[in-house]
């Protein structure tokens, strides 16, 4: 009953000094708001990376080029669907151009592929030589709609027409600034007779084989760039680590924040609280009472501001595209972005911004609660 | 019979060794019995709400012993201290340290909040209290809605909510008017009759023929003792 | 003498807002999570099963060589910067060195509209 008694009092404590209160928690919620944006974007991105590569091919296969990867000759192809443990091959372009103004991804599959994309589109899947899947995000910044009459021609060679057959339902952030054709056109399109930008090998489920044998060795020697899904998830998991960067940045400022913030509201009416403070010892309340309020207050005051700055966060990421902000997390998204920018939110998020905000804010009151406790009544009272 | 309240050679002394040092109390040895009321006299200055706080144990003397019902509470920990501070001292401040924004009731009930007591045993104990002191109508005012006396009452009934056996008044007659001061004398009278051992400092002159013992002090020295109900003077140390 | 208690109501109400706005926040987190897990998944699985996996990194378009977009298309870089959040945000070009060379636009598809 004495806690509970001690926990009004501080929610009492908090009413009566409503201002105060208010603007601490309004301090730490715009302190926490770009952590918890961070932390929330970050998740997202994880989460459709993850599925990128988890449903992506088993391996990629590409030739060495001055060190890096090139595009890889279509001679390999066939050796290499009939290697022991190869359930299925298929070659893939991919690369980038300017569309309009507006940097974008090409990418050129097999039939296949082309029709296992059939649920994700409003309109047809390309069929013939010539047809485009258009993404979202390049149908939204040039009203570019699938229908008759609507066309795209090369630039530099304006006899080449591609024609709009259907548009991407948004699914992923990559999904968006994308151009979708056949792996012909594609090879037509950046000039790469008899050649993919790699070959995506799939291999036997839970084969035991000692799989692509001979693809080590060509390997080995140097012929042929190799990319696994393990190595991807490990790489994966590196660059979504919060070790460092813009969390690091972020939790530094945050602090460097807090402190003064908390330094300035705990300075509004401060000779009241001592007051009030030296009234209590004097009338009964011991050391451990008073500190136990404090943290009460405390406690109160950071769950107020983590779940406003959540609920901000998440109003502002979902309802607004993140206007203004996401261009600070997501690179090259625009400062209104037409893309719906990825966030998800767990309760790990909270937890971790709930302990970030206590740590800050009692390091303050909690110390400066227990150096007045020191203080005899009658002195704080003066 | 052993006093309840004895100082010993007691001092508070600010900025001891400066150059600005202060001797607030100097060197006071006093005894005040059980069911005492007993009186604080002297002069602004003169140390009467210092040694006040020394004896409600809400300062801590430089030099010198204060004796509680036999104990020596000089060396005891905040914890202990804050334990006589809610069993067996209750102190009405000069100024009333009320809370503002608070009502009367939850002034009155707030130094219960640390016992447990639930918030109604709380509220039925401050409203009794501020009943028996003529504020039954006034329960939900806060203080900025009451008067000087009124307020007045409300620290009393705060002073008391604990059961206390010591009541300290600092200054009682300071901040109301005399209607208020016949009747605050009538009420510690009555307190008196309760059992409770009331100390007042004051330099009103209606408090020099008040009480059973007088001690009047200047410049932070005990320069005299006076019984007023009795005959003669008793020359202080 | 008996008056009702009016017992420390706001202090009640203030109590119960914050646990309103607490469990209002558990349960946008707990709705997010709960709408990732269903349609959204599987609509982002099947484009990237469609398309054989692409995008990795924290970046809309395929700006600075692919391997903040995505290391499969392009896994060698020498630039040290990691594909975000949890690094620079932006590609070697602009790391803070003392010059930036922005890539110029160079339109490669005309529109025709109807």
């Amino acid at each position: 009953m004495k806690h509970k008694n001690i926990l009004f009092a501080a929610l009492g404590d908090l009413m009566r000094h409503g201002l105060r209160s208010w603007v601490a928690i309004l301090c730490l919620a715009a302190i926490l708001f770009p952590i918890v944006t961070a932390l929330g974007i970050s998740e997202g991105l994880r989460f459709q990376a993850e599925i990128a590569v988890r449903e992506g091919a088993d391996l990629y296969v590409s030739e060495d080029l001055c060190g890096g990867s090139g595009p890889i000759s279509l001679a390999h192809l066939n050796r290499l669907k009939s290697l022991a443990g190869v359930s299925r091959g298929a070659a893939r372009v991919v690369g980038r151009t300017y569309f309009v103004d507006r940097l974008v991804a090409v990418v050129g599959l097999d039939e296949k592929s082309l029709l296992a994309m059939k649920p994700l589109v409003r309109g047809e899947v390309p069929r013939l030589r010539g047809e485009v899947l258009v993404g979202e995000g390049i149908v939204k910044a040039f009203g570019v709609k699938p229908g008759p009459g609507m066309r795209f021609t090369l630039s530099a060679n304006n006899r080449k027409v591609f024609v709009p057959t259907g548009t991407l339902v948004p699914s992923c952030l990559w999904g968006s600034e994308i151009l979708i054709m056949s792996f012909e056109d594609a090879n037509e399109f950046f000039r790469m007779k008899d050649r993919a930008s790699h070959y995506l090998v799939y291999k036997v489920p839970g084969s035991s084989s000692p799989p692509l044998e001979a693809l080590e060795v060509e390997t080995e020697s140097g012929l042929l760039r190799v990319a696994d899904r393990q190595g991807l998830e490990r790489n994966l998991e590196a660059g979504y680590s919060r070790q460092g960067g813009i969390f690091v940045v972020l939790f530094v400022i945050g602090a460097a924040l807090t402190i003064p913030a908390l330094v300035v509201t705990s300075g509004f009416g401060l000779r009241e609280m001592n007051r009030e403070t030296g009234i209590l010892k004097a009338t009964g309340w011991s050391t451990r009472d008073l500190i136990e309020k404090a943290l009460v207050q405390n406690i109160m005051i950071c769950l107020a501001a983590v779940s406003l700055s959540i609920l901000l966060s998440m109003g502002w990421i979902k309802g607004l595209h993140g206007a203004g902000i996401a261009q600070f997390y997501v690179a090259e998204i625009g400062l209104f972005p037409n893309v719906e920018v990825p966030s998800r939110y767990l309760p790990s998020h909270a937890l971790l911004c709930l302990a970030f905000s206590l740590a800050l804010t009692l390091s303050g009151s909690f110390l400066s609660t227990w150096k007045k406790t020191r203080i005899s009544p009658s002195e704080l009272m003066r | 019979m052993d006093p309840v309240i004895k100082t010993e050679e007691i001092s508070k002394w600010y900025h001891p060794g400066r150059r600005d040092e202060v001797r607030a109390v100097d060197d006071i040895s006093l005894e005040i019995f059980e069911n005492q009321t007993a009186v604080l006299y002297g002069p602004s200055g003169s140390g009467k709400t210092t040694l006040l706080g020394l004896i409600g144990t809400i300062d801590r003397p430089t030099a010198g012993r204060l004796v509680l019902y036999g104990r020596d509470v000089t060396l005891f920990s905040d914890l202990e201290l804050s334990r006589i501070r809610r069993e067996t001292i209750g102190i009405v401040f000069q100024s009333f340290h009320l809370f503002s924004g608070m009502s009367a009731w939850e002034n009155v009930s707030h130094p219960l909040i640390p016992t447990g007591a639930g918030v109604r045993e709380r509220f039925e104990r401050a409203a009794a209290l501020l009943d028996r002191l003529g504020l039954g109508d006034r329960l939900h005012h806060a203080p900025e809605e009451l008067s000087g006396g009124q307020q007045q009452r409300v620290a009393i009934a705060r002073a008391l909510v604990n059961a206390p056996k010591i009541l300290i008044a600092d200054e009682p007659t300071s901040n109301i008017d005399e209607d208020s001061v016949r009747t605050l004398l009538d009420l510690l009278g009555e307190l008196k009759n309760d059992g409770i051992t009331v100390i007042v400092s004051s330099h009103d002159p209606v408090f020099r023929t008040y009480g059973d013992v007088l001690f009047n002090l200047n410049r932070g020295k005990l320069e005299g003792i006076h019984y007023p109900k009795l005959q003669g003077e008793k020359e202080g140390t | 003498m008996k008056h009702p208690v009016r017992l420390t109501r706001a202090s009640q109400m203030a109590l119960a807002s914050l646990v309103l706005l607490v469990t209002i926040t558990g349960a946008a987190i707990a709705l997010d999570m709960l709408v990732w897990k269903g349609q959204r998944a599987q609509e982002i699985r099947t484009f990237q099963k469609a398309v054989g996996g692409l995008g990795m990194g924290a970046i809309a378009t395929p700006l600075w060589q692919f391997i903040n977009y995505d290391r499969r298309v392009l896994s060698v870089d020498d630039s040290i910067t990691w594909p975000v959040p949890g690094g620079y945000s932006y590609g070697p070009d602009r790391t803070g060195a003392v010059s930036y060379f922005e890539e110029k636009p160079d339109p490669q598809w005309t529109l025709c509209r109807p």
